[in-house]
């Protein structure tokens, strides 16, 4: 069963990035986030992120990423492998368990440890 | 002239490298070399990240690589940045993010980041940011890592 979204946290949010979208697939609530900056030294460094900030594949949350980026971070486990389809298009996530973190912010910060 | 004096060392000022000789400065001179205005006050930035505002009538020995920094005398002169969503007023110019980590109540173990022209930059506990107002800085939880 999916959270609603927190709307507090996805005003908070608003302070990062603009244009945020819900996306709901399947009864589980997605934030699109349309220019994800990621860390220095991927490629390509600007994607679209869907964020799942909920219990999704085994993981606490799930930051899917518009392309299969190339970088030297420690993520390098892409899973699913090939990719997965939600709301229409293919993302891309890799394999990271982000901790504890609560806000969606740092959510998407423990996410972006990956690509670093 | 001893050769003492005759030695130049680096110390900084507001973000800018400057040469004096070494042993005792006056402030005042101190002030001169870095150009700072008659309405800031100078002070030091010890290792330990205090900040202890300098007397204009009082002497400092220099070592080399001191670092100083001024702030505008009138204490309203802050400003509003923002860590972790919520706003928060800190002095213009340089702030350490010891000071940043405690005004924004941000645990010591994790991550503090500045956010910048759409990215995060991660900042270490002994680095300094320059504040101009409407700086943001957020934290997490550091990731368990790869599964």
């Amino acid at each position: 069963m999916s959270m609603e979204l927190d709307q507090d946290q996805i005003n908070d949010l608003k302070h990062y990035y603009s244009g945020l979208q819900a996306v709901e697939e399947g009864g589980q609530k997605f934030i699109l986030i349309p220019q994800l900056v990621l860390p220095q030294g991927c490629s390509p460094q600007t994607v679209e992120g869907l964020l799942c900030p909920s219990l999704r594949d085994g993981y606490t949350s799930r930051l899917f990423l518009s392309a299969k980026v190339i970088h030297k971070g420690p993520g390098q486990n892409w899973n699913p492998a090939d990719g997965v389809m939600i709301a229409g298009r293919k993302w891309w996530a890799v394999s990271w368990k982000p901790n504890n973190n609560s806000h969606f912010i740092g959510m998407i910060k423990a996410h972006l440890e990956a690509f670093k | 002239m001893n050769n003492e004096h005759q030695h130049r060392v680096k110390v900084t000022i507001n973000g800018k490298d400057h040469e004096t000789h070494r042993g005792i400065n006056t402030v005042e001179h101190l002030r001169q070399l870095g150009k700072v205005p008659p309405d800031e006050i100078l002070g030091e930035l010890r290792r330990d990240h205090s900040w202890i505002s300098l007397d204009d009538k009082v002497s400092i020995e220099i070592h080399g690589d001191e670092v100083f920094t001024s702030y505008h005398k009138d204490h309203q002169h802050k400003v509003a940045i923002t860590i972790n969503h919520k706003e928060y007023k800190t002095h213009k110019g340089i702030n350490s993010v010891e000071h940043l980590r405690r005004l924004g109540n941000v645990s010591a173990d994790d991550i503090f980041s500045q956010f910048k022209d759409g990215q995060f930059i991660d900042l270490e506990n002994n680095a300094h940011v320059d504040i101009h107002g409407g700086e943001i800085f957020a934290s997490h939880v550091k990731s368990c890592g790869s599964s």
